[in-house]
């Protein structure tokens, strides 16, 4: 009687649960189906997936069904709810390290410090050696430690973290006695008894405070008067930054940013890549921005002049991170001329400049984080050879450029340093053997980038179905392989789906999928398009290996690709930079220009034409997510590739 | 597909349970199997075909050899007939599984590569082969009658919930229930908790667990506390994984109304080695012992007879998880214990059982290290921190237990059976705690989900 009695009840329970069961599962499937799709999600900074397109060959390669996974997961009903809940939960089960970023104490995050390479490490040091011997000008290091060394008793207990003191020991040790070294440790950690905040809590920046606070020392070494009258002003009080996003942990108090300047000096800054010119080093709007550290200068550019009114007081030129940022303000009264260059974002030859400017000092300034993970360094030193200076002429940069040439000067500084595919000989055999020998093809090209530069710059007039149909016609032998970058080709209605391969979000090594599909069609041509997800990928924390291996990667495609197509045309698209305002938030994407360089220099050992399109990018061509490009911009796109090929193959047509 | 994914939990399932549900019973099957492969093809798009032609030829092979049978052939040919079926069966497994473990070799000694490029494992192949092999076998033994409805039989090897990774459930099993079984919503609300047990065990403690084992791997050089931390949380890691899936399996299997046998029974409260096996994976050593080791003549052939009828046993499961040497000698580490307990220690592991404990423990975690790393240089050098090669503590071992603590306890007290006792009396006495419970645990796994997809800042995709 009792078995039975508790029997019924079990059997009572288990029907009630699976009530309770399949209507949870129910309320969240109809929400995630009733609930509109976002295309934005503010707290990761990324566009989400859309419900992928339908294919069978898509099905059959299996991409619409990752891609489908990939759509439900963004899509979620309650998305953001269940990410902080999931934070909240393995907060709550003691976890305080999440990628690479530890919860410390007092609403500390702090990075980790990783153990440097040395054998880079010493690469680097030698390198800035031989400049500051090459150059015999002042040459002065300043090296600040990370809040994992300064703030190391709020690291949580038996937190894994490398010795920075040991390595800028090791660096000291290194450099010669031309250059003047600064470790900021002792003078950090002093201000640990004082009230003086000395890193954010919820970014990887220091305070200004703490910048501020190193001015006698920083002086001293640059045997300037540290003597200044400066004003501070807070800009805002609710800064949540990098660190937090990166680790999702909660932020109990927002961080304040604080401008600490010399009110009375007057100035000039010019962004050397935008040309644009202000007189102020802050952009204040930017305090209320997604990423408010942006405040200073704007964020990183490559090249930053500053004229300052202040008469005879030198020369300078920086070699910085962005820790220098909240720093350069304080120096604005102590020269006459400074010059701030951003090796990450930097790619035009330093020895011209320095050439050209002829500076009273050189100062390094780097945070020892960045300072071990960032290649760029070793990249704009990397064994150039001085030149002799009665051989160049100083205004031209970049002496073999086309679109230096051809592209009206004011427009951008995007110029850059390599061939145009023009130049490239086969293009050129193929013409004279073919063609009556009056067109020269690389006029043409050259004609059409110079006229398409001046319509880039204005509005750009759609392409009419006629158009259109020449377009694919002229076209219809070669295929489009890459990422969503190639899918725009597709979605704007320039070409078909028998002539665009895509794999959106994929990197180059994930495209060999595509690969195999687009085969099937045995094209003459295939053009690789593809964006800035290897950016994204390759990320080894070493710039020059991630550009290696990135090229490498893409000839290995080619490889692949030549297995199932023996005699295939092959075309590879630069990757281009992200638009401005996104490439400030995301610095790691505007190596985008590196990367491109690095796979032109591999193309040329081979038979791989590498077509550039920096000429291309304009601002106001982006779409909002900074990655993109609008419909008009495509369409200029697909007639210049189609005019790449037609001179290729030997037969420009006028366009 | 896999179980703990948005698509199967709030996509597949609800649309599969409701068509299944609404359908009359003779359409049951049949929904159910294309269910199934929608389900296999969602990862596999080009293997369910081969799913489908393994399907296919075991469903004639297993009618000729029955029809053979009762022609009266004579036992030699029946048994060639059997045993070409069995050489078809393990030649498919080999060659996904096997073929480039055996060409490399042979490539070390001709001095070229001699491995196929692009050959990926099909999912489930191993433990579908193996529920193929244990139908035809029975069928020739003539203990079950061969199926002659082929949506049955393909449903008997394809049914998602055991399709990709157990349990190997046998046709003599479950051959009533393909015909005859019973759904109602209580046989459902269990199968519901069943599942929601096993997606906690997957979801929160198994992958919680392994992160943290893979974080101590790429440390390299670890200490002594690290490497033993490390290996115990994998021990655990691979419990809760696999012991989850399989209690999803059998949820899903009840909320279809089929009943599978059970495949874990707590198995780290073992005494011995002997009882661990007979607690870990009660499936595949049932197979093992059903189909191997009983027909090589297990221990009735004489003592030495019997030893290699273990070796040989032991060898083959090492490789059935995986085409590796470590998992060779992982297996044969097994059957050395076995056979050491069956002939030496026996008598004194049942007299000290807490002693036959603390040397279970010991002796399935370090098989856990052999099974762990496929890399020679990384297992050895592993084995060598757990032997204090190098250093005894670290500050690093000391973040990783301190880190690693709470969910290292709750995992500890997830193996025990006291646990799931305390639940049983719970559901009688205060049946809401265990609906809140089960509610919470839900969400949170759903929130872990979700969470693997947050690629904040730096790491997303466009």
């Amino acid at each position: 009687m009792a078995t039975d009695a508790s029997k019924l009840k079990l059997k009572r329970f288990y029907k009630t649960f699976a009530y309770i069961f399949a209507a949870m599962v129910l309320l969240v499937t109809i929400l995630c189906i009733a609930l509109p799709d976002r295309e934005l999600s503010e707290t990761e900074n990324r566009s989400l997936a859309a419900f992928p397109k339908f294919t069978w060959e898509r099905l059959i390669s299996g991409q619409f069904t990752r891609e489908f996974e990939e759509y439900v997961s963004d899509q979620m009903a309650l998305r953001d709810g269940f990410v902080s809940l999931r934070i909240a939960y393995s907060e709550a089960l003691g976890r305080d390290y999440s990628q690479g970023v530890y919860r410390g104490k007092d609403g500390y995050l702090i990075e980790k410090s990783e153990e440097p390479d040395g054998d880079k490490l010493m690469e680097t040091i030698r390198l800035i050696n031989a400049f500051a011997a090459d150059y015999k000008v002042k040459t002065a290091f300043v090296l600040v430690p990370n809040a994992s060394s300064v703030l190391s008793d709020k690291l949580p207990a038996f937190a894994i973290n490398h010795d920075q003191t040991e390595t800028a020991t090791y660096i000291d040790m290194l450099l010669s006695g031309r250059v003047d070294f600064l470790w900021l440790y002792d003078e950090l950690a002093s201000l640990k008894t004082t009230s003086t905040q000395v890193y954010y809590r919820t970014d990887h920046h220091w305070t200004t405070q703490a910048a501020y606070s190193v001015l006698d020392e920083v002086c001293a070494l640059l045997d300037k008067d540290s003597a200044t009258n400066v004003t501070s002003e807070t800009v805002t009080t609710d800064f949540v930054g990098s660190l937090a996003k990166k680790s999702g942990f909660k932020v109990k108090t927002p961080d304040a940013v604080t401008l600490i300047y010399p009110p009375l000096v007057s100035y000039t800054v010019t962004n050397m890549s935008t040309l644009c010119v202000s007189d102020s080093v802050f952009v204040r709007e930017n305090a209320t921005s997604a990423d408010p550290y942006t405040v200073f200068l704007g964020g990183n550019a490559s090249r930053i002049n500053i004229k300052t009114d202040v008469a005879d007081a030198g020369k300078l030129l920086v070699f910085k991170d962005s820790y220098f940022n909240c720093f350069l303000p304080l120096l604005l009264d102590k020269y006459s001329e400074i010059d701030i260059v951003d090796p990450r974002y930097y790619y035009d030859d330093i020895n011209m400049l320095m050439l050209e400017k002829n500076y009273d000092q050189v100062l390094f300034f780097y945070n020892l984080n960045t300072f071990m993970e960032d290649g760029s360094l070793r990249l704009i030193f990397s064994d150039i050879p001085v030149p002799d200076p009665s051989e160049i002429e100083p205004e031209v940069t970049v002496p073999e450029t086309t679109e230096a040439q051809t592209e009206p000067e004011t427009t951008t500084e995007w110029a850059y340093p390599f061939e145009t595919e023009p130049m490239e000989e086969s293009s050129v055999e193929a013409e004279t053997t073919e063609e009556e020998t009056t067109v020269d093809p690389s006029k043409i090209i050259e004609e059409f980038i110079s006229r398409y530069s001046e319509v880039l710059d204005g509005e750009i007039p759609d392409m009419g179905t006629e158009e259109i149909a020449t377009l694919r016609a002229s076209l219809s032998d070669t295929i489009f392989i890459g990422d969503s970058m190639a899918q725009m080709l597709l979605e704007y209605g320039y070409l078909d789906e028998a002539h665009v391969f895509y794999s959106r979000g994929a990197n180059i090594t994930q495209l060999g999928e595509v690969i195999q599909t687009a085969a099937q069609f045995n094209p003459k041509n295939v053009v690789f398009f593809t964006g800035l997800n290897d950016a994204n990928h390759f990320q080894n924390g070493d710039n020059l290996q991630d550009y290696e291996d990135y090229a490498y990667a893409y000839l290995d495609l080619v490889t692949k690709l030549k297995s199932y197509l023996p005699n295939v045309k092959v075309y590879i698209c630069s990757m281009l930079p992200p638009s401005e305002e996104f490439g400030a938030t995301r610095p790691d994407l505007t190596r985008a220009m590196y990367f491109s360089i690095r796979l032109s220099q591999a193309c040329e050992s081979t038979d791989v034409t590498y077509i550039d399109t920096y000429w291309m990018v304009r601002q106001n061509c982006y779409l909002a997510d900074g990655i993109h490009f609008n419909k008009a911009w495509t369409g200029v796109f697909a007639r210049y590739i189609e005019l790449i090929i037609q001179t290729a193959a030997g037969s420009p047509s006028p366009s | 597909m896999v179980f703990s994914s948005i698509t199967f939990l709030f996509y597949y399932l609800p649309a599969v349970m409701i068509l299944y549900l609404a359908v009359p019973w003779r359409m049951k099957n049949i929904i159910l199997l294309f269910a199934s492969l929608i389900f296999y093809a969602w990862g596999e798009p080009v293997y369910v075909l081969l799913m489908v032609f393994s399907c296919v030829v075991n469903y004639v092979w297993a009618i000729l050899l029955e029809r053979g049978k009762n022609q009266g052939l004579s036992d030699g040919l029946l048994k060639t007939h059997f045993i070409l079926n069995v050489i078809f069966n393990l030649s498919i497994l080999f060659y996904f599984k096997y073929i480039n473990m055996f060409l490399s070799g042979l490539g070390l000694i001709v001095g070229s590569d001699l491995t196929i490029r692009g050959l990926s494992l099909p999912i489930g192949i191993s433990f579908y082969t193996f529920q193929t092999l244990s139908y035809t076998a029975d069928v020739y033994r003539g203990k079950v009658r061969a199926q002659r409805n082929l949506f049955d039989f393909s449903l008997y090897i394809s049914m998602f919930p055991q399709l990709i990774a157990g349990p190997i459930v046998r046709y003599a099993d479950i051959e009533k229930q393909l015909r005859r079984r019973r759904l109602s919503p209580a046989i459902f609300g269990q199968g519901a908790e069943f599942f929601i047990t096993g997606l906690a065990k997957k979801v929160l403690l198994a992958n919680a667990l392994g992160e943290v084992f893979s974080q101590i791997c790429a440390l390299g050089n670890i200490s002594w506390l690290s490497a033993w931390l490390g290996a115990v949380l994998y021990s655990l890691q691979l419990y809760f994984d696999f012991s989850g899936y399989s209690d999803m399996a059998i949820g899903l299997g009840y909320m279809l109304g089929f009943k599978f046998n059970k495949n874990f029974d707590h198995p780290y409260v073992s005494a011995s080695i002997t009882e661990f096996w007979r607690r870990w994976h009660i499936s595949l050593s049932g197979w093992f012992r059903e189909y191997v080791y009983i027909p090589l003549g297990g221990n009735r052939a004489g003592k030495s007879r019997h030893i290699l009828n273990l070796l040989i046993v032991w060898m083959l499961t090492g490789l059935w998880h995986g085409a590796g040497l470590n998992f060779l000698f992982w297996g044969l580490y097994y059957a050395v214990f076995l056979i050491a307990e069956k002939y030496i220690l026996k008598d004194y592991l049942s007299a000290h059982r807490i002693l036959g404990h603390i040397y279970t423990l010991l002796v399935v975690v370090f098989g856990w290290v052999i099974f762990a790393f496929t890399d020679s240089g990384e297992l050895f050098s592993y084995i060598g921190s757990m032997f204090f090669l190098h250093g005894f503590m670290d500050s690093a071992g000391f973040y990783y237990v301190r880190t690693a603590l709470p969910t290292l306890i709750i995992a500890v007290i997830c193996c025990l059976p006291q646990v799931y006792a305390v639940k049983r009396v719970l559901i009688r006495r205060a049946p809401v705690v265990i609906y809140v419970v089960n509610i919470l645990l839900f969400i949170l796994c759903v929130a872990c989900i979700v969470y693997d997809s947050y690629n904040p800042f730096l790491y997303f995709r466009f």
